[in-house]
């Protein structure tokens, strides 16, 4: 089974994302980062959809290709309305959870691109993540040296209340 | 000294557009973004273009089209509308290989020149009785006599009297049964995904598409697009074996709305046929053999045969000699080269 992969920053719904991506790499083209790969979704003949494998290279929400997709498979907002997924903290592995290993390691908190928004730290020294304001970035999962952060995408995510998503 | 051919010219620009889409890639990774895309959306320094038919998925998928789709398939469109689908033979890198491909695999069949006889005995009976055999271009103004007197016969073809039925003509013209089938490839597309499928099905039927897409992947991750190389090794593969270009002509759905939209208009670019003019005997098939997608360019259709891209093969073929075939447009009657200027009227 393939890693589980995030869309680009500005994803709608994977239906909506998937009938609107019509393969022309514009956004692979203009990452800064090198993060986006087109891998075919469906064997050979899948068309090749951007993904973004967040253990390999996260996204550091530069925004460009959002900015730049013809189709608007991926919308051009803002970063911290880029939606990808969200970021879930697992407490009983998080060392800065567990008080008495006296370490505060705060690696998630740091790399975060909306450090204080997204992850901020509670009671102003427990990184916790704040699921409203989460990109769904993937950097607190490939930074984390323990594996206790993990992004869950969008198209995983149960609809918000109201939200019409497939 | 002859002015370049047209075929000449179109090879420049064929091999400049796809020696730049290798190069485009590259220079994006290099962090140059002038231009970007590839065959199915393409930025050119701002100027958005795309394919009409990519654009028609995205609409039939989510009944809404970006102004950068709009504008680009409008401008392709708006293109064809006025040129002809010359996409197909100038731009298309496909067109480029699968010609190319397509004269290897004929290059074993004999070519007639001007003024070459054809001996009786390689006719067909009803060729041989042609009171044109042994026309050649010495004889001229004999042919033209001839030809005026019964220009049908002389052109090769069927006389094609000038009523409703040179209208219709083009439904009976060689691209009328692949443009069909391709009309067909496309709406099935288009329909599936109206119902459910979850991606534009027909941008993997984009041969260019797969070129420049297996462009992209080399240049940013080194590696190989197993789905390009396949088809971009077997369906030329299968075009050699065959000799004829199959995919250009009954597949290539892209081609479709190009086509559709050269036939809005009949005073776009076309090659235009004066039976007056020609010189050839009834079995000389330059022109006709010129034509890597068998069409007949001695054609009296009042609309320009949908399938033709402009490429201007049996313009060339006809330059050496009677000059009957032409490309006219909007702007009148187009000279065949900077020295042609006073065409035999």
């Amino acid at each position: 089974m393939s890693p589980p992969f995030l869309r680009p920053p500005g994803v709608l719904s994977e239906k909506d994302f998937k009938a609107r991506c019509i393969s022309c790499g514009r956004c692979a083209q203009v990452c800064n980062y090198a993060c986006i790969e087109l891998t075919p979704d469906y064997f050979l003949f899948g068309g090749d959809t951007p993904k973004i494998f967040q253990n390999r290279s996260p996204c550091f929400l530069c925004m460009r290709c959002s900015a730049v997709c013809p189709t608007a498979a991926l919308r051009d907002v803002a970063a911290t309305d880029a939606g990808m997924g969200t970021a879930v903290l697992d407490r009983k592995r998080c060392v800065d959870y567990q008080t008495e290993s006296g370490i505060m390691c705060w690696t998630c908190y740091e790399r975060c691109p909306l450090k204080g928004t997204a992850i901020y730290l509670r009671n102003g020294y427990i990184p916790a993540v704040r699921a409203k304001d989460c990109a769904g970035c993937g950097v607190c999962e490939y930074v984390c040296p323990i594996d206790a952060i993990k992004v869950t995408p969008l198209r995983l995510l149960p609809p918000k209340d109201g939200e019409k998503r497939q | 000294m002859m002015p370049p051919t047209l075929r000449f010219r179109r090879r420049l620009v064929q091999y400049g557009v796809a020696g730049a889409f290798i190069l485009i890639p590259f220079l994006n990774r290099e962090g140059v973004h002038l231009l970007s895309g590839n065959f199915l959306s393409f930025d050119f320094a701002g100027l958005p273009l795309a394919d009409p038919l990519a654009a028609a998925q995205v609409f039939a998928g989510t009944f809404t089209l970006t102004p950068a789709l709009l504008i680009g398939a409008g401008l392709a469109l708006a293109t064809a509308l006025l040129l002809g689908p010359v996409f197909c033979s100038w731009i298309c890198p496909y067109g480029l290989l699968s010609e190319l491909v397509h004269a290897r695999a004929a290059g074993a069949l004999p070519r007639t020149q001007p003024g070459e006889m054809i001996s009786p005995v390689s006719l067909a009976p009803a060729q041989a009785d042609s009171p044109h055999l042994g026309c050649t271009h010495s004889k001229l103004n004999r042919c033209r006599e001839a030809a005026e007197n019964n220009p049908g016969e002389a052109a090769g073809g069927a006389a094609v009297p000038y009523s409703k039925e040179r209208g219709r003509a083009f439904l009976r013209a060689p691209g009328a049964l692949p443009l069909a089938v391709k009309t067909a490839v496309v709406c099935a597309g288009l329909a599936a995904v109206l119902a459910a499928a979850p991606v534009p099905l027909l941008n993997q039927l984009s041969m260019p598409g797969w070129y420049s897409r297996a462009v992209q992947h080399l240049a940013l991750y080194g590696e190989i697009l197993p789905g390009a190389a396949l088809m971009l090794l077997a369906v030329p593969a299968l075009e050699a074996r065959t000799g004829k270009r199959f995919w250009c002509l009954y597949l290539c759905p892209q081609s479709v709305l190009l086509a559709l939209a050269g036939m809005v208009s009949p005073k776009r670019l076309r090659v235009h046929f004066r039976r007056r003019s020609c010189t050839c005997r009834a079995d000389d098939r330059a022109c006709l053999g010129a034509c890597s997608l068998g069409l007949n360019p001695r054609s009296d259709a009042a609309r320009p045969e949908p399938l033709c891209s402009n490429c201007g093969d049996c313009v060339d073929v006809c330059r050496t000699r009677g000059r009957a075939l032409s490309f006219t447009g909007h702007a009148g009657q187009l000279p065949v080269g900077k020295n042609d200027a006073a065409l035999p009227q």
